[in-house]
């Protein structure tokens, strides 16, 4: 080894470097050189300005550091407010979050437009403002501000409004709290009208005015609101009101629906929905066409999960300015109970659904003042599907029971929402069955073209019924091959009436998922369909073929991680439906996990054979990540031509080793450097308790303490960095003291553990290793 | 007295080549028969593999024939140090911007398994290869300093200004890169890679 420079003189001279150049190329560069160097002439001579401001720049800014680093500043300078400009834009774009304000000249009369918004970092307009508009009434100033309110989530918000001077100076100013409700009884937000109606000054003060500022603020949710100030005003805006519960006591936050009668019985959603604030009052200006009002209150903590509701309508068409109160009675109790046991048709209990219990109105009832519905909607969840809602007062009900798995890609647990109407009796117990049901359970059965039942032996592939519409691009899964090759699909007798004439229809799709809705295969004629199962007409689709392959790690081991990095992390294979084949752009349909040895078995017709072969379809492979159980790693695509009829003969995929994270590649490894680490930091810890926080020169010093073996793999494995330093775990949390250099080796230089003074050990990447002054690939 | 003319007569037709080269192909043609072997010579000890050296040696001299027109030295010397800073940064920009340098290291640990299998029990020597995947450990000024200055004998006065840097601070670097050399040699001979 050498030991200076002259030593590496000699050394590197008594190398043996072949730097014999190639002729050929030597002559060619020669040739390609003068050509390009022609060129460059020509063209300066033809475009001789840019050719001269290019030679100015690089004589001039260029030329010395003196004159970049000015000509850095002047571009600075520019800068600044160009980015002025640009953040002005941006945010009229995103909107900031928790606070705003505009800033407007000041106008009698008039809507002006103001652009305001506020809400939380995950939904950035909770809160939008329209317009603001300032008039006289007596001798006050007052206004109004519209705003536009998302009902989710719970957001509070603080309005100012301050009048200003010609100087700028404050002369007067309001505030107003309100809140959203935070409600969000359907699962999504939706939006709301909401008017802020304030009162700023007596009026004598107004003709100092020359501007106004209007903010918005978050503030905490418990802050008591503000009420409206138009109650006081003669200038009422057009629909207004006040909604009481049964003690004359204001219901805030109700749901006021305004719905525009262009034509009569024709409602159209054209006005959006107010809330009432905290006195109980809506009100809402901007509509133009008469018009019906009503309202909606939710009790007791709605949520997506369950609610009571009470709906009441007035039943008036309206027209102009009106004054519309609404006083909602107790939540109706009676002593009818509705019970049931939540079944699919072929008899397999669900266990988790909703209830939803409606008063059966006839909506096209305009002969009394209010119109009146209530219902519940309750969650359950029981082993034996059974359920129970008591304290109904008799009527009609319509129930529609929702299982709740549905929305999970369970096949077993999959069907559609059930409707029933029943009419309950005071004092009497009712079991819900299919003769309520507003669906009748038809069967049907699908065979493969060899006769047998439409079953594969992969447990992830089912034949499943789509239904489509006329109009409607997407299908509806409606229901599942069972294991003899029948299907219960629950269909009303409006929707079977449109099977028969041609409006609908039925297709068989032969799928690893229920989520194939948008392939349209195989037609089942509703003429074959049957109240009796034993009766079912039968439809005969081609078999799939099943085809098995085999994905390996670049080593020639079964593609299985050693070490999970999550629970149920699998490499898993899928098929890719490409753009030019997909309604929508593409999509991906799951083929399933790979097993312990790395085989997996796909099911596929010849015409999908035939697309996976000429690359309109791909399987894809993706490998779990160690970041998170969210994200895989896309590993490429398997190749179609090794797919094998028999499992024996699959041939292996193995998976590009440059694809995984170096966290990935190197897991195991990993974790037993950590816990080496770990254990050389206890010793140290040890050492410095008793050298007055002194780490020692050479970790050989660390051998009375017990690490006899950990020193071998130290040694081997681990760069010391700490020696002689001076220092406590509180003090080093970013000062390394040793890292595993075997590890950032394997990991090709981009990322290692590190063993840090506050006594932490951590995964650095290469960028962290370069501020720790750790050699590392340069990123 | 005749030796020492003619050694200043030689270095004043160089300069006065490359005044020429601004304009005139012929003048640019004979300065790049002068300087082919050393460029090609610096891309390869700095790349290792002879294609990607004829790469970079291309890159260098068209970079070369699209620039002498603005350039403004008028001694071989600015010339030779402008010619050294274009392949510097060529090659720099080259292992920055593919994944090259990983196929390059791999290539001469290759090599270096392939020298040591036939030499078994005796202790490594110290080869091309090796060397060369030890320097490519190293940053990527730590690379030109050290391949300018051994394997191009530069003084530290021309790597200075090829690099933009004091002669001081070149030396420093110098310093420093041997010493970090010597480790990443040392776990290269002791079968780290």
């Amino acid at each position: 080894m050498f030991k200076n420079e002259s030593d590496f003189k000699k050394l590197v001279d008594q190398l043996d470097i072949e730097a014999k150049s190639n002729p050929a190329h030597r002559q060619n560069l020669r040739r390609q050189m003068l050509s390009v160097f022609n060129e460059t002439r020509q063209s300066q001579r033809l475009y001789p300005v840019a050719t001269g401001v290019r030679r100015i720049v690089a004589r001039t800014i260029l030329h010395s550091r003196i004159t970049k680093v000015a000509a850095a500043v002047i571009a600075l300078a520019l800068l600044v407010p160009l980015t002025y400009g640009t953040a002005a834009i941006i945010k009229s774009l995103v909107g900031t979050v928790e606070a705003d304000s505009f800033k407007g000249r000041f106008t009698l009369d008039r809507d002006i437009h103001i652009n305001l918004q506020v809400g939380t970092k995950q939904e950035h307009r909770i809160v939008t403002a329209g317009d603001i508009r300032f008039f006289k009434e007596g001798e006050q100033l007052l206004g109004t501000l519209r705003c536009s309110v998302s009902s989710w989530p719970k957001f509070t918000w603080r309005t100012r409004v301050v009048l200003l001077t010609v100087e700028g100076d404050v002369l007067t100013s309001t505030e107003h709290v309100r809140e959203n409700g935070g409600v969000n009884p359907t699962g999504h937000a939706h939006w709301c009208g909401l008017s802020v109606h304030f009162s700023l000054c007596s009026w004598h003060d107004v003709s100092q005015a020359e501007a106004f500022r209007v903010s918005f603020e978050r503030v905490p949710d418990e802050m008591e609101t503000t009420a409206d100030a138009w109650v006081e005003s003669t200038q009422l805006p057009v629909v207004h009101g006040r909604v009481t519960d049964p003690h004359g006591e204001p219901i805030a936050n109700a749901t006021v629906q305004i719905r525009e009668e262009r034509k009569p019985g024709q409602l159209n959603i054209s006005a959006p929905d107010v809330r009432t604030d905290k006195r109980g009052y809506y009100s809402f200006d901007g509509i133009e066409w008469p018009y019906r009002v009503g309202v909606l209150v939710y009790a007791e903590n709605p949520s997506s999960e369950g609610y009571r509701h009470q709906y009441m309508r007035f039943n008036k068409v309206l027209e102009g300015s009106q004054e519309v109160d609404f006083n909602f009675g107790p939540f109706p109790k009676g002593n009818a109970i509705l019970s049931g046991q939540v079944v699919e048709p072929n008899g397999t209990v669900i266990e988790e659904f909703n209830v939803d219990v409606r008063l059966n109105v006839d909506w096209k009832d305009y002969s009394i003042k209010y119109l009146y519905q209530f219902g519940i909607k309750n969650p359950f969840v029981a082993s034996d599907g059974r359920f129970e809602i008591a304290d109904l007062p008799a009527g009609v009900y319509k129930v529609s029971v929702i299982p709740t798995k549905n929305e999970v890609i369970d096949l077993a647990a999959y069907t559609g929402i059930r409707h029933y109407l029943c009419d309950l009796v005071d004092g009497e117990r009712m079991e819900l069955s299919e003769q309520h049901a507003l669906e009748k359970v038809w069967y049907g059965r699908v065979l493969f073209d060899d006769g047998a039942p439409a079953v594969l032996d992969l447990p992830a592939v089912r034949a499943h019924i789509i239904k489509w519409e006329e109009g409607f691009p997407e299908g509806q899964t409606l229901a599942t091959v069972d294991g003899e090759g029948y299907f219960a699909a629950c269909i009303s007798d409006e929707v079977m009436e449109r099977l028969l004439s041609g409006r609908a229809w039925l297709t068989i799709a032969v799928s690893h998922s229920v989520w194939r809705s948008h392939i349209q295969k195989d037609k089942f004629p509703a003429e074959l369909l049957s109240l009796h199962r034993d009766k079912a007409g039968a439809v005969r689709v081609t078999r799939p073929h099943t085809y098995y392959g085999r994905i390996l790690y670049e080593n020639g081991r079964p593609a299985v991680p050693e070490v999970m990095p999550w629970p149920g992390a699998k490499v898993y294979v899928a098929i890719r439906y490409t753009p030019a084949t997909a309604t929508d752009g593409g999509l991906t349909e799951e083929l399933g996990d790979i097993d312990s040895q790395g085989y997996f078995a796909v099911c596929l017709t010849d015409e999908q054979l035939e697309r996976l072969r000429s690359g309109t379809y791909q399987i894809g492979v993706a490998h779990p990540s160690y970041e998170d159980a969210m994200t895989t790693y896309g590993m490429g695509t398997f190749p179609c031509e090794i797919l094998a009829t028999e499992a024996s003969q699959a041939k292996g995929y193995r998976l590009p080793y440059e694809k995984m994270s170096c966290e990935f590649r190197n897991l195991k490894q990993q974790l037993e450097s950590a816990d080496k680490l770990k254990e050389l930091n206890l010793a140290l810890s040890a050492y410095c308790a008793d050298h007055a926080d002194t780490f020692p020169i050479m970790l050989e010093e660390l051998r009375p303490y017990d690490v006899n073996d950990l020193l071998t793999w130290l040694k081997e494995n681990v760069e010391y960095l700490g020696a002689g330093q001076v220092g406590t775990a509180q003090q080093g949390e970013e000062i390394a003291v040793a890292y595993d250099k075997a590890l950032l080796d394997k990991t090709e230089r981009r990322g290692t553990n590190v063993l840090f003074m506050d006594e932490h050990v951590e995964f650095c990447r290469a960028k962290r290793l370069q501020r720790l002054g750790i050699d590392c690939l340069e990123e | 007295m005749v030796l020492a003319m003619a050694k200043i007569r030689t270095q004043t037709d160089n300069d006065d080549l490359v005044i020429r080269a601004h304009t005139n192909p012929d003048a640019l043609g004979r300065l790049y028969d002068l300087y082919y072997q050393r460029i090609y010579r610096f891309c390869l000890c700095r790349l290792f593999s002879k294609e990607t050296a004829e790469d970079i040696t291309s890159a260098v001299f068209l970079a070369v024939a699209r620039g002498i027109s603005t350039f403004e030295g008028q001694t071989e010397s600015d010339f030779r140090n402008w010619l050294y800073r274009i392949a510097a940064n060529q090659a720099n920009s080259y292992i920055r911007k593919t994944t090259r340098r990983k196929e390059l290291l791999t290539e001469a640990a290759r090599l270096m398994q392939i020298k040591r299998a036939t030499v078994t029990d005796d202790p490594p020597e110290l080869d091309w290869p090796t060397l060369h995947t030890a320097i490519s450990k190293l940053k990527l000024k730590y690379q030109s300093i050290i391949i300018l200055r051994f394997f191009l004998n530069l003084e530290f006065e021309e790597i200075g200004k090829i690099l933009k840097a004091r002669p001081s601070t070149v030396r420093v670097a110098l310093h420093r890169a041997l010493r970090k050399l010597r480790n990443h040699l040392q776990t290269v001979l002791d079968g780290g890679q």
